[in-house]
């Protein structure tokens, strides 16, 4: 359990060292970290990719109330 | 014996009960005495048990005596328990009421109980009578009558129950005559329901005899009916499982409370049994029940109720028994008329809300949709879909996901020269062998076990703290990710285990060997019928493969060292390159051979150098690998040899030859990607900061979610993904015989030596020849077992069921193959692929890998478009192409195909631009996808080369017409061939495509089976008149264009017209043929003809009318209702046989539901 712990320790550390750098340097990223501090992140790119994506578990449940028809 | 040994051996005895009762099923009538037996066998040994644990047994006492008795009494029970836990899960008895005795003047009604609610009643003839016995059943019936809101909703009250009135009626039933021709056993089903029976009406009766009453069961199995056009039912039922939302349609689970049977009748209370119901977004109200907060809702729904199909071709599928082993015996697909409410209506008690679900599982969803949110917001498409299926278990997502393109997937793609590929991440997944990371099993499970004790005990937590913590957090997982078979073996084993390394101390080891029997137990107990769904066996196939194989192959491969280890080496990295680049040569019996006897010599010779100090160190040896990779490669290969190859040429025919690689990266991967999904999903609910931490973690993970869909993608590229030859079973039994025997080698050895000893064989080889004589004696029932193909000699011919396609396989009375077109392949959403799904799958299930002949009649893609899989998959030694086809290559522009196919081709209302289009990508190539395989692509791979023709793998192409004879032979005296009747030299100028196609006729002796390919009528016309009835005359005529020819250029045709043509051009051709029998080749039309899908399937049902009124309603088959049709002929007569007559043989109903109407 001893070798658990060290590695998810690790595993952790690494995770948000590489975090931090792929935030810095892909745009999309760049963008959801800025939408998200601005409290909008419906309107960041990676968001936006996967709008068609699971459509019924959004932020705005109001819209997906609407019949169809 | 030891209290864990019983239990164990309690467990698989269960399971063997369950094995036998697969095996020898018993009449369900017999079960009380079997339930009897097993409740007495078990209360003996569980009585016995307590006596010796009262008074222990250390002394010779009565008490001991008796405790021996423990052990067979616990077995036999075990047994008897299994045999009737799957006998009743497997059938829905009939419940005996009473007895219609006859004995000369008396006759009585003998009611042995009373109905238990609203029932339907049937009668049984027990015996022989010499004259009818006609009756009334005379009883009264307390109908329930639904209470009706003002919203035209069910009534429920405050308490959450369906609302009804009660309405008691005298009821006397329709005269039943049971007739004295009928034989004994034969059922008249009542068409009254009742709920009390006061008596019989007497009408005409025999001297003696006697009638069985039974009560039919309320399962909601004995109110669907199969086919089409069945009246609409009323179910009020509540919905039971998450929603599983797909784009164009959602799919919920309901069990049933009521359903009112038939429309406007009574209300009956369903027994048992869960119905899959379909919905689509056209439906008002879609959208509140296309969502997770739907689960627990009741809900009424008006609609069919129909059954899933049984297999459609001899080893298919089987949808039917596959839904029956989760409890659906019901489908529905409510549809809502224009202007009419919608079918499918949540109901809320009186004056509240609609009620939640189960509040852990509620409450499980709602963190699942939480945690998905968060994905959505920190990780692009497709890798959240990827980290939504491996984590939270909503597969569904990755439906229609395809691999990033080259520019998304970065410089290295493109540098191993992937290009661009339409391939979807799923179809990568499974050729490349890694998809088991999607069926959330054993791995996710300890992988977030691991992960919880971890952050436990990083807390510094003493673990009798923290173990109920994280079963609780498995129990959850398990609940999210759908609680399937695999998902619930791994938590009741990791439950198992932190139980016992929590409270007990105990090692792994110990747990796993009880875990997996007790999980076994637990889950069969609950639904025996898992017990063959590949989630269930190949869940512990890989667990029993990990705890059983991995030491012996271990300590087995350490054994290599210095030379040796690098002749296995370089042995196993060259067949792996042979497969990778002609993977046909490793099925090869010429090859194969010979390199084993190489690789055999390598080894002895790189043994005989080190012996001579020459080689590599010793140590270079698999030893001297950390012991970590070492084990880890070990038990890749015990998962590989224990599960992998065996079970997945038995479930899916297919041997995903990259997993072997694939995974040694995948499985340590997706340990990481999961427990970063894990974490990031948990901490981002922390209010504020959370969602930022999880950005952190998801851009992470976003690399290695990447880093997995290339590695999988590369994987499916680069290795192949070969169809095999189906096993049967008692060569799976007998490959576990050898696989057990390696796992307990030891013991084995130990036991033949001592054999050896006691019989004074002193000879130094005795041993090893008695080990040989075990395993040649193990091979046994391989000799002695029934061939596989039990079928009499003579010509043999399977019209296969494709859906709107054609695919015939002819089986020459000399032996040879040849199959005749190749089905329709759907790219787009639907992806069906009938050469891979049927005929591939056909031809593994019958053995056959080799094909002496492929006949495509036409380059429709409804006949050509499965060429390439076929030619991609099997040996075919010759392929023959209509003259359209001659001048076929990869390098041909759109312009010159259609050029081809003729001069006066025109792109217009006959011949739109997507269909000419279609043709073009299945025959030459898909511009836009390169790696699409195309007929003439696969053609130029199996060219006249020295590989190619070693393997067999060589196919040399021929364009025939009128007058080739492409088979001859001669046996028993009888002549066998396939002629070419058309096309003429000359082609037809009208409906060239089709008219123009090949038209053959198989001939065995005086039997001869006419297959017209897609002529349309003026092709009839012209064959009709060209040919003399002797050169056309066939007992059997496979109807041209599939029936569905449309003589007008109208969108819809009238009816007149259709049948004007008929007789002008098919009465001819029928006059000419004379058939016995007309088959159809139909299936749902639209993903071939897409608009024209709904016209195609008014001009079958008119052409089938018409062919019936000419030879007779039983003399029309169809592969749409008949599904498969097999026939056979000796040269002399003929027999025929269809997959529906075999379905319901087996117990199925007359017909399944038709794909039209599902399709359309």
């Amino acid at each position: 359990m001893e070798r658990g712990v060290k590695m998810l320790t690790r595993i952790m550390a690494v995770a948000l060292l590489v975090g931090a750098g792929v935030i810095l340097f892909h745009p999309d990223y760049r963008d959801t970290a800025r939408a998200m501090w601005r409290g909008e992140i419906e309107t960041s790119a990676i968001w936006d990719s996967n709008r068609a994506y699971y459509s019924e578990v959004a932020y705005e449940v109001e819209v997906f109330h609407e019949d169809a028809k | 014996m030891k209290m864990q040994s019983k239990i164990i051996g309690g467990c698989y005895l269960y399971i063997g009960g369950i094995i036998l009762a697969m095996l020898f099923p018993m009449d369900p009538s017999w079960l009380p005495w079997l339930r009897l037996a097993s409740g007495i066998a078990l209360g003996i040994a569980g009585l016995l048990l307590l006596m010796g644990l009262v008074t222990g047994d250390t002394a010779d006492t009565a008490a001991q005596r008796l405790f021996r008795v423990v052990w067979p009494a616990l077995c036999l029970g075990a047994i008897f328990l299994g045999y009737t836990r799957y006998t009743s899960a497997n059938t829905v008895p009939d419940m005996q009421v009473g007895e219609i005795r006859i004995e000369g003047p008396t006759r009585e009604f003998i009611q042995r109980t009373d109905l238990p609610d609203t029932s339907r009643l049937r009668l049984e003839k027990s015996e022989d009578i010499e004259r009818d016995i006609r009756i009334r059943m005379v009883g009264e019936l307390d109908a329930r009558l639904p209470v009706i809101r003002e919203d035209g909703t069910h009534a429920m009250d405050t308490d959450g129950r369906w609302m009804f009135r009660q309405a008691r009626m005298p009821i006397t039933s329709d005269v039943i005559t049971v007739r004295a021709a009928d034989p004994v056993g034969t059922e008249y089903v009542l068409d009254q329901p009742f709920s009390r029976i006061t008596g019989i009406e007497w009408l005409e009766g025999p001297a003696s005899g006697s009638v069985a009453l039974y009560r039919i069961s309320n399962h909601i199995g004995s109110f669907v009916r199969p086919g089409r056009a069945q009246s609409p039912v009323t179910v009020l039922a509540r919905i039971t499982s998450d929603p599983r939302v797909y784009d164009f349609k959602t799919v919920l689970m309901v069990t049933p409370a009521f359903i009112q049977y038939p429309a406007g009748g009574p209300f009956y209370r369903v027994e048992g049994g869960d119905i899959q119901v379909t919905i689509h977004p056209g439906m008002d109200g879609y959208n509140e029940f296309a969502r997770t907060a739907a689960y627990g809702a009741d809900v009424q729904i008006q609609g069919e109720l129909t059954v899933a199909r049984a297999e459609s071709n001899p080893g298919g599928f089987n949808a039917r028994q596959f839904m029956q082993n989760y409890n659906i015996y019901g489908l529905m697909r409510p549809y809502q008329p224009r202007g009419q409410p919608p079918p499918m209506r949540m109901v809320a008690p009186e004056g509240q809300d609609v009620r939640p679900g189960n509040p852990l599982v509620s409450f499980s969803l709602n963190l699942r949709d939480r945690v998905l949110l968060l994905f959505k917001s920190t990780m692009p498409y497709p890798q959240s879909a990827f980290l939504g299926g491996v984590t939270l278990g909503l597969r569904y997502g990755l439906q229609g996901a395809q691999f990033p393109g080259e520019a998304e997937a970065g410089p290295v793609a493109s540098r191993l020269g992937m290009g661009k590929s339409e391939a979807q991440i799923v179809d990568d997944f499974r050729s490349s062998g890694v998809n088991h990371v999607l069926a959330v099993s054993g791995l996710h499970v300890t992988i977030l076990t691991v992960m919880f004790v971890a952050i436990f005990a990083l807390l510094k937590f003493p673990k009798q703290v923290f173990v109920p913590f994280v079963i609780f957090a498995l129990v959850v997982f398990a609940i999210i990710t759908g609680a399937r078979p695999s998902t619930l073996r791994a938590v009741i084993m990791n439950s198992l285990f932190l139980l016992t390394w929590g409270y007990l101390d105990k090692g792994l080891l110990s747990s796993v060997l009880i875990g997996v029997p007790v999980a076994a137990f637990l889950i069969l107990i609950h639904n025996p019928l898992v017990v063959v769904d590949p989630s269930f066996t190949l869940s512990f196939g890989a667990i029993l493969s990990l705890a059983l194989i991995t030491m012996p192959a271990h300590e087995l491969l350490c054994r290599l060292r210095g030379n040796r280890f690098m002749a296995v080496i370089i042995f196993v990295v060259a067949t792996s390159l042979i497969g990778i680049f002609q993977w046909t040569l490793i099925t090869t019996p010429f090859f194969i051979g010979p390199w084993v006897l190489f690789g055999l010599l390598m080894y002895l010779i790189a043994d005989a150098l080190e012996e001579k100090g020459l080689g590599v160190t010793r140590r270079f040896a698999f030893s001297a690998m950390p012991e970590g990779v070492s084990t880890f490669l070990a038990a890749q290969i015990a998962i590989q040899i224990g599960m992998m190859i065996p079970l997945s040429a038995f479930y899916f025919c297919r041997w995903p030859f990259a997993g072997a690689y694939a995974n040694l990266i995948a499985i340590p991967l997706i340990g990481v990607v999961v427990q970063l999904g894990a974490i990031a999903g948990l901490l981002g609910l922390v209010p504020v900061i959370g969602p930022f931490i999880a950005l952190l973690l998801s851009a992470a993970n976003w690399i290695f979610a990447s880093f997995f869909l290339w590695l999988a993608h590369v994987s499916a590229t680069i290795f192949p993904y070969p169809f095999v030859r189906r096993p049967r079973v008692i060569e799976i039994v007998v490959y576990y015989f050898f696989i057990a025997a390696f796992v307990w080698h030891k013991p084995l050895w130990k036991w033949i030596r001592g054999v050896c000893d006691r019989r004074g064989w002193t000879h130094r080889r005795a041993p090893v020849l008695l080990a040989c004589g075990l395993a040649l004696a193990a091979t046994i029932p391989l000799w002695v077992a029934p061939p596989r193909d039990t079928r009499p000699d003579g010509l043999h011919v399977t019209v296969l069921s494709v859906g709107y396609g054609s695919s015939i396989l002819v089986e020459s009375p000399g032996g040879r193959r040849i199959l005749i077109d190749t089905g329709f392949v759907e790219h787009e959403r639907g992806r069906r692929n009938e050469a891979e799904r049927t005929i591939l799958q056909y031809m593994s299930h019958a053995a056959i890998r080799t094909l002496d002949g492929l006949i495509l009649t036409s380059p429709l893609p409804e006949r050509a478009a499965g060429a390439s899989y076929i030619l991609g998959q099997m040996r075919v030694h010759q392929l023959f192409l209509p003259p359209m086809l001659a001048e076929l290559s990869s390098d041909m522009t759109f312009d010159e195909f259609k050029a081809s196919l003729g001069p006066r081709l025109h792109i217009d209302t006959q011949y739109p631009y997507e269909r000419v289009r279609s043709m073009y990508h299945e025959l030459v190539g898909h511009p836009e996808w390169p790696r699409r395989p195309s007929l003439a692509t696969a053609l130029e791979s199996r060219g006249d080369t020295v590989i190619n023709r070693w393997s067999g793998w060589k196919t040399t192409a021929q364009t025939v017409g009128a007058g080739h004879v492409l088979f001859e032979e001669e046996v028993d005296g009888q002549s066998f061939r396939i002629e070419v009747l058309g096309p003429a030299r000359q082609p037809t100028p009208t409906r060239i495509i089709e008219n123009n196609g090949l038209v053959l006729r198989v001939v065995y002796g005086d039997f001869a089976m006419l297959i017209t390919g897609a002529l349309h009528y003026d092709g009839q016309q012209h064959l009709a008149q060209t040919r003399g009835a002797h050169e056309l005359q066939a007992q059997i005529l496979v109807v041209p264009h599939h029936g569905a020819a449309n003589p007008t250029r109208a969108m819809r045709p009238d009816r007149g017209a259709v049948l004007d043509a008929l007789e002008e051009s098919t009465r001819p051709l029928l006059d000419r043929v004379n058939p016995e029998l007309a088959i159809f080749e139909f299936g749902n039309p639209r993903p071939v003809l897409e608009d024209m899908g709904r016209p195609a399937v008014n001009l079958y049902e008119t052409t089938r009318q018409y062919y019936q009124s000419r030879l007779g309603t039983d003399q029309v088959l169809s592969t749409d209702r008949d599904l498969a049709i097999m026939i056979h002929s000796d040269g002399r007569d003929y027999t025929m046989d269809t997959q529906a007559r075999r379905n319901r043989a087996r117990g199925g109903d007359d017909d399944a539901v038709s794909d039209l109407s599902i399709g359309l």
